[in-house]
């Protein structure tokens, strides 16, 4: 099962990216970071598709992400496949629809610039940031806490389910001798891991009582955001607001 | 059916984040009141669903004759497991996973990814599912209700798409095509995952029914008790949304009885000044205080469109309400 190995995958080349390598990007505080990108996407989306110039600019930002923080280009190209159905549905309808061919053309390479953009920015997010760092963040921004804590749990959860998904599907395989799961198959499949997983759930709370859980996620001391990293924010804020009003 | 940041713009996507932050402030307040059992005990039970769930879609089957493959959407399932308000935050965390560390979905997007795929399905199971199973829960019951419940809630998902992504202005494509695109791609995908669901929560039915949300509702005889105001409410918002914004995408072509007489008429409207239907037609002339949905002086079509539709949603209530409190009433007095 392709998908079942990818997702591990992805997970581990995502964290390991995040802890093991130290870059100028990776030191920066991650709340500035988290600001910076939700506020390239919104900037970027913003564009309309005469723009095309403004655009090519704004690529400047994760490329030099991307090499100062040494991020293989491969994780990009993977982690655009998803987004691309959509985008060249809608770029494809554009092009056919809208007149004279050369406006469709500017809408089309628009939507393929910015799909670009905005699943690059996302993952220099996650490829120098750690997914605890991340999550502190959240508890930071007074997101409620049930929502973090399933944020964080959820996540620490895949990887041992993904595994267990592993394990029954490989069983299943060599069964049956067949290539995914039968249809008529699914429900008992699926209801098996449902209940596995929910069994499991039941010994993970058993484990977390006993280590004296009380409801609430405790995360270690918060690290506070220096005045350099509120005057980098400033200015990475200052120079896409600029290019943007400069870009009509 | 996970939206990227490209097919939204900043307006609608903001808008979007607030209307499922709301959904998800009002999940988090009625877990943290307790509500439905809610302990916890449920949290860590949340946070491997959550997994499971993202594990889940991870398989895929085999559709008979056709050599594609699918997989399981989930958000029913949850809530069938966990109940409706810790679903839509253990799916709003998944989503987030995924839009972070998967790039499925963006984070501009996020908020009609959660509104699209959490608060649809939530709202199948809560209006569709919930009052199936009620009467009785058997496999009959749960298949019919699953099936309805996934196909009616990708519906509503893959229309909020539609009407999301037209409201960004970013295709050209005209609202007719591409709900003809959308809608039916996603019914043969919602029949398909209906079936996958029907057949998971039957198989738990069997083998571990405590397991099933409404399974431990049903015994306690908590779900015959259905929240008149919530619903009010429910419906309240509906139909502002559907009056106010709906209305505008109304089409502009004749309705099926106009269509009719102009093909015998050769004119949508007959012009009779004479006899009884000109009695007639001189009363609502003076009556009608918002001819043909807009402003009697025709200014701000869009927004005349919204008011009348508010309006008369809101007159068709007074009416529809008045009646029905005659007829309680009287009812009421037969019985004394």
């Amino acid at each position: 099962m392709p998908n079942l190995y990818r997702a591990a995958a992805d997970i581990d080349s995502l964290e390991r990216l995040a802890s093991n390598y130290s870059s100028a990007i990776h030191r920066l505080h991650p709340m500035l970071k988290l600001i910076a990108t939700l506020f390239y996407i919104v900037i970027a989306a913003s564009f309309k598709p005469a723009q095309i110039s403004g655009l090519i600019l704004f690529i400047a930002f994760p490329a030099i992400c991307f090499i100062v923080a040494k991020i293989p280009s491969g994780i990009i190209i993977r982690r655009l496949l998803p987004a691309l159905p959509f985008a060249f549905f809608l770029a494809a309808g554009n092009l056919i629809i809208i007149k004279p061919l050369e406006v469709g053309l500017f809408s089309c390479v628009s939507i393929f610039i910015k799909t670009m953009l905005t699943v690059s920015a996302v993952t220099v997010l996650v490829a120098t940031t750690s997914f605890d760092k991340i999550s502190a963040q959240l508890y930071r921004l007074r997101v409620p806490k049930i929502f973090c804590l399933q944020f964080v749990m959820c996540y620490r959860y895949i990887s041992v389910l993904l595994s267990e998904t592993e394990s029954m599907y490989t069983a299943y395989t060599l069964r049956l001798c067949v290539k995914g799961v039968k249809l008529k198959d699914m429900g008992v499949f699926v209801g098996q891991l449902l209940l596995r997983s929910f069994d499991r759930a039941g010994r993970v709370y058993q484990a977390m009582k006993c280590r004296g859980f009380d409801g609430v996620y405790r995360t270690a001391a918060r690290d506070k955001l220096s005045l350099k990293n509120i005057l980098c924010l400033s200015g990475l804020i200052c120079i896409m607001t600029v290019i943007r009003i400069l870009s009509g | 059916m996970h939206m990227a940041d490209v097919l939204l713009s900043p307006v609608t996507g903001g808008v979007m984040t607030a209307v499922s932050a709301g959904a998800l402030g009002y999940s988090v307040r009625k877990l943290s009141k307790g509500e439905a059992g809610f302990d916890e005990s449920k949290i860590p039970m949340m946070g491997v669903m959550g997994a499971f769930v993202f594990a889940g879609q991870m398989i895929n089957f085999t559709i008979p004759a056709t050599g594609s493959s699918g997989h399981i959407g989930g958000g029913l399932l949850l809530a069938a497991v966990l109940g409706p308000f810790p679903a839509l935050i253990t799916l709003a965390a998944v989503l987030l996973i995924q839009c972070l560390f998967f790039a499925d979905g963006g984070l501009l997007a996020y908020g009609c990814n959660v509104f699209n795929m959490g608060v649809c399905s939530v709202l199948a199971y809560k209006f569709i599912y919930e009052p199936i199973v009620r009467k009785e829960m058997n496999n009959k019951n749960i298949t019919i209700a699953s099936m309805a419940a996934v196909v009616l809630g990708l519906q509503l998902g893959a229309f909020s798409v539609v009407l999301e992504t037209l409201a960004s202005g970013i295709t050209e494509l005209p609202f007719g095509s591409f709900a003809l695109l959308m809608q039916p791609i996603h019914l043969a995908i919602g029949l398909v995952e209906g079936v996958v669901t029907a057949g998971v929560l039957c198989y738990i039915n069997v083998a571990r029914p405590e397991v099933l949300y409404s399974k431990t509702l049903y015994s306690d005889n908590k779900l015959a008790r259905v929240s008149f105001k919530n619903l009010i409410i429910v419906f309240g918002v509906l139909t502002v949304i559907v009056g106010s914004v709906l209305s505008l995408f109304a089409s502009g072509y004749p309705d099926g009885l106009e269509w009719s007489v102009e093909g015998v008429a050769g004119t949508a409207e007959l012009a009779s000044k004479s006899g009884l239907i000109g009695i007639v037609q001189n009363i609502v002339s003076k009556t009608a205080f918002m001819p043909d949905y807009g402003f009697a002086d025709g200014s701000n079509p869009v927004l005349g469109t919204s008011v009348a539709g508010i309006i008369g949603s809101l007159i068709t209530v007074i009416i529809a309400g008045g009646i029905a409190f005659l007829v309680s009433r009287r009812k009421h007095a037969e019985s004394i």
